[in-house]
């Protein structure tokens, strides 16, 4: 799972840079191909969202 | 031997008999019944007689003392031990009633124990008078529990029944005197008790009392009266009345001028709190806003307490619960519509309003997570969040979910209310630039129209 996590974060980060639009589908029919599940590469995501966001207020950006 | 000390024999003498043990042990653990409380009282008044009757007569002046002491001991011991019993009885039944403890007989006690000093009969009489009436005073203890709890409990509206039961091979008296009876019909004696008597007097049935009947008999079932509620009928209002009524629960409407009284004289002009620490002049924010219609625009002044320029790595934003706007001073201008437009979508509650929520969802694949994407947040660097794809929006930033960071999950459907941006960016479009708006997502668009030009009722 750790070198699931390494992998989706670097490839989230890089797509974000260079504003390329992924949906989530294709994150999980990348990682379906090397044998992840549709719940694990969410999981994995749900996982780097966190450590990326300041946290969850009322305030709207 | 002195009387406390054979005081503190018959105690221990009763901790360890084998059965008064493994009945106390039964009372501890809220299993027993008063027929084990009624052994435990024959026990106790069988080694209260044996022990009185050892030491009656080595004692001499003491020995009115000792039996008098003997007996109290014991009417202590037999009452507590009812008493749980009656508690334990009473929790399973979810009854709330304090147990009874019925009065010590002083007199006959002292009439007792004044006997074993009468100097006119035998030394073998006062041992028999010592071991008999000991023991069977010891056993009305139970007897007394037994009518003083029955009594209060049937007064209480409780259905008792009192039972008499032979150890068979009795006396005819008490053959005759045996049986089952409800509690204030039992023939007259069925609680005495002769010398040497084990009979056991128990009372069960503890079943609610119903009401009287038409006849002035009880009934067997329990009814219970409910409090009477005096009926107040509905109050009727008006046409004008309710009309009245209604309106004042309705939203207010953005066609509402300042000369209806609804509408504060606080104006938008007055909420902006400019301090010129902005790239932007004052007149830059006034003519940014000026696309909306004055009379909205002081209403939302009405509704929001202030709109302030923030720091620099501040990303302008609203805030719903101080309903404040905070502006970024290098992009305030362009964003101040947009936050104009949360306050907006807050204003009149769109996001519990089922039609709105209809019109957003409308076209919007909500059933999985497939088309969410992960981008960076525009205005802060390195913060992530998710926005929904789909070609109804006008910018990216219109399909933003403001879900928990750890809520995604590969196959739940997605809200659509935290689609916070919906609102915001659809109002900055419909002022800045309408005919984008109108392509993208015409319901959207009428809706606002439809709402800000007071067509909509809402």
């Amino acid at each position: 799972m750790e070198k699931l996590y390494d992998e989706l974060s670097k490839m989230v980060i890089e797509n974000s840079k260079k504003h390329k639009i992924v949906p989530m589908k294709d994150y999980f029919a990348f990682f379906s191909e090397k044998g992840y599940s549709k719940k694990e590469v969410a999981t994995a995501m749900a996982k780097f969202m966190k450590e990326h966001n300041s946290g969850t207020s009322n305030v709207y950006d | 031997m002195t009387a406390q000390e054979i005081r503190a024999q018959l105690s221990e003498a009763i901790r360890s008999d084998r059965r008064a043990a493994a009945i106390l042990k039964k009372i501890a653990a809220g299993r027993a019944n008063f027929s084990d409380t009624m052994d435990y009282s024959l026990i106790c008044g069988r080694l209260t007689g044996s022990q009185l009757a050892e030491a009656v007569l080595e004692l001499s002046e003491d020995r009115e003392e000792l039996a008098e002491a003997l007996l109290h001991d014991r009417y202590e011991d037999i009452n507590a031990r009812c008493a749980e019993v009656q508690t334990a009885l009473d929790d399973k039944q979810g009854l709330h009633l304090a147990p009874q403890k019925a009065d010590f007989p002083a007199e006959r006690a002292a009439k007792f124990a004044h006997s074993l000093l009468d100097p006119t009969v035998t030394d073998e009489t006062i041992k028999r008078r010592a071991r008999s009436v000991s023991e069977n005073i010891t056993v009305t203890f139970h007897d007394d529990f037994i009518r003083e709890n029955a009594a209060f409990r049937d007064r209480a509206g409780l259905k008792c029944y009192v039972t008499r039961s032979t150890s068979g091979g009795c006396c005819d008296w008490c053959s005759n005197v045996a049986g089952r009876y409800l509690m204030q019909e039992q023939p007259e004696g069925l609680f005495r008790r002769h010398d040497n008597c084990d009979c056991t007097i128990v009372y069960d049935g503890q079943v609610l009392r119903g009401q009287s009947g038409v006849n002035g008999r009880r009934g067997r079932r329990w009814v219970e009266e409910k409090p009477k509620v005096e009926y107040t009928p509905p109050k009727r209002f008006s046409h004008d009345e309710a009309e009245k009524l209604q309106a004042g629960k309705m939203p207010k409407r953005l066609t509402n001028g300042a000369d209806s009284g609804i509408i504060s004289s606080r104006q938008y002009d007055d909420i902006l709190q400019y301090d010129g620490k902005s790239n932007f002049t004052e007149s830059d924010y006034v003519k940014a806003v000026s696309v909306i219609p004055e009379n909205l625009r002081n209403e939302l002044g009405n509704y929001i307490t202030r709109i302030y320029i923030g720091k620099d790595d501040e990303p302008s934003s609203y805030n719903p619960e101080k309903r404040e706007i905070r502006l970024n001073p290098k992009t305030g201008d362009k964003s101040i519509v947009h936050e104009l437009g949360h306050a907006f979508g807050e204003m009149y509650n769109l996001y519990e309003n089922p039609d709105f929520l209809s019109i957003l969802s409308n076209r919007l694949e909500l059933n999985n997570w497939d088309n969410v994407v992960p981008i960076e947040h525009p205005y802060k660097p390195d913060e992530y969040v998710y926005v929904l794809l789909n070609e109804k929006f006008v910018d990216l930033y219109q399909g933003r979910i403001y879900a928990k960071s750890d809520e995604i999950i590969s196959d739940i459907p997605i809200e659509p209310k935290p689609l916070r941006e919906y609102i915001s960016v659809g109002f900055n479009s419909f002022f800045n630039e309408p005919d984008k708006l109108k392509e993208k997502d015409t319901k959207l668009f009428d809706y606002l129209e439809g709402l800000i030009n007071g067509k909509t009722i809402r």
